[in-house]
């Protein structure tokens, strides 16, 4: 019976792993081997590549962050800022990707912002001085982003081979980031490795209110 | 005690301006906690009195954003301090702020410039103590581009009941908060020019230096509050970590030296813990 179980459980997991034809997963680390969430990971190729329609993506403003803080979109895709809190947020970007500002504003703005030029593009909100968020506008179809266990599965990909690389905005070399390639007959993960510079604190809150008390 | 005439029509000036502003603004609200060691409260060369207590604030306020760069932000607030040992030191404070705070240009690394008034009561357990405090600040300072570098000078002035508690002085200081991977680090300098208020025995230096005095018991029998011309200068240092849910965890060290009229000098150390949660 426990044999039984044992090999219920190996199927399962089996199956669960399974990657299907064109997909590939990227498994992302930081340099001591630690899944690294929030990487983008593209793949690009010589193979030709449909224009398609580019559905709007949507950056949200919840609890006073970007949600979520890395995004990555293709190259002429429009992206809408709802603000999701009660209060008034003033987003905005100077990054050569794209300049833009999205005065004091609730609610969902008018016109979503057209991102037409490859980059990172850091976002801000001009009241609310730790919000940080990052958007990386890409020119290949094939993206994906990693999860809470450093992994992102890349979908439809062409009978061709790529080169897979991994970004990061807190990549220590981000003009240099990780590539290897990879063919469809290769195994289907494969392990990329960031090193990443460590996380520091965005502070909300300023000094304490305890003073002049004698 | 009544507040000064100007104090409150310059209140109620300001409240009728603000209340057609913040109906587009938003809420926060702050509650803190902590504990102090202070070890000096009496601000003493010589008969220095060494207390712990118990501190809770609590706050409402409203940052109104005025055009692009700039954010009008108003603060009601109460503090009580509940001294371990010295019992005449203990206060409830209530008061208002009103400050205005402009970014000279777009992000969050630009420079900024900011005025600040604020008026406070003083409800001490020791009449002699309880007045009114107002005061008002000029800063500026700027990102580089985590670490927050500001400046500050000051004016404030305080009416209390007993005239050694009577103080106006001049304030300056420079603080730095610098973002690390677990907390931030911060420390700054301050120093203050005017007023100072000590209790201490009685010394023929001190009778000779004292612009004011008066029997005061708060630190024991036979002590005498005087009021002397000082200078201050502080330096801090502490620890503040981020936690869940809007939650900050702080830990400062104080230190400070004051020098008075009548070769008067004395320090005081301060360590503090808080908690804090923002709404």
């Amino acid at each position: 019976m426990r044999c039984l179980s044992g090999w219920g459980i190996a199927l399962l997991l089996a199956s669960l792993t399974r990657v299907a034809a064109g997909e590939l997963v990227v498994q992302v680390r930081d340099a001591r081997g630690r899944p690294l969430a929030n990487a983008v990971v593209t793949a690009t190729g010589s193979a030709s590549v449909a224009e398609g329609e580019r559905p709007a993506a949507t950056i949200d403003q919840i609890d006073q962050e970007f949600v979520p803080q890395v995004s990555v979109v293709r190259v002429g895709t429009a992206v809408r800022f709802p603000n999701q809190d009660n209060i008034r947020h003033h987003v905005y970007s100077f990054s050569p990707a794209k300049q833009f500002e999205l005065p004091l504003y609730k609610g969902t703005p008018a016109a979503p912002v057209l991102f037409d030029r490859p980059g990172l593009v850091v976002l801000g909100c001009n009241i609310h001085d730790w919000m940080l968020g990052y958007l990386y506008v890409v020119q290949t179809p094939w993206f994906a982003r990693t999860d809470a266990e450093g992994r992102a599965l890349l979908t439809g990909l062409p009978d061709a081979p790529l080169e897979i690389a991994a970004l990061h905005p807190r990549a220590k070399f981000p003009e240099a980031p990780p590539r290897t390639r990879w063919s469809p007959g290769d195994a289907t993960t494969l392990t990329l490795e960031v090193p990443v510079r460590a996380e520091v604190q965005r502070p909300r809150a300023g000094r304490s209110a305890a003073r002049d008390y004698r | 005690m009544r507040p000064p005439r100007w104090l409150s029509r310059g209140a109620v000036l300001a409240v009728s301006l603000l209340l057609p502003l913040s109906a587009r603004a938003s809420w926060w609200g702050e509650i803190e906690t902590g504990l102090v060691h202070d070890s000096n409260l009496s601000r003493s060369s010589e008969d220095q009195a060494p207390d712990a207590f118990l501190w809770i604030s609590a706050a409402v306020g409203q940052g109104i954003p005025i055009g692009r760069d700039g954010t009008l932000i108003w603060k009601g607030s109460a503090v009580a301090d509940l001294p371990d040992d010295v019992e005449a030191l203990r206060r409830f404070a209530p008061g208002v702020s009103v400050s205005y705070h402009h970014k000279l240009r777009l992000g969050n690394d630009a420079p900024f410039v900011g005025l600040g008034i604020f008026t406070r009561h003083d409800a001490y357990e020791s009449e002699l103590r309880e007045g009114w405090s107002y005061g008002a600040s000029l800063r500026a300072g700027r990102r580089w581009p985590a670490l927050l570098l500001e400046g500050e000078i000051g004016w404030e002035r305080r009416n209390a009941a007993a005239d050694p508690f009577d103080q106006e002085a001049f304030t300056g200081a420079v603080r730095a908060d610098w973002p690390l991977r677990w907390f931030t680090l911060y420390g700054g300098y301050e120093g203050r020019w005017g007023d100072a208020t000590s209790t201490a025995f009685p010394t023929p230096e001190i009778l000779a230096a004292a612009t004011a005095r008066i029997p005061d018991p708060a630190f024991g029998p036979g002590r005498v509050s005087y009021r002397l011309d000082a200078s201050a200068h502080a330096l801090e240092v502490g620890l503040r970590r981020e936690l869940p849910h809007a939650t900050a965890l702080a830990l400062t060290y104080r230190f400070e030296r004051t020098f008075a009229d009548g070769d008067v000098t004395y320090d005081d150390q301060r360590l503090s813990g808080s908690y804090r949660i923002r709404f």
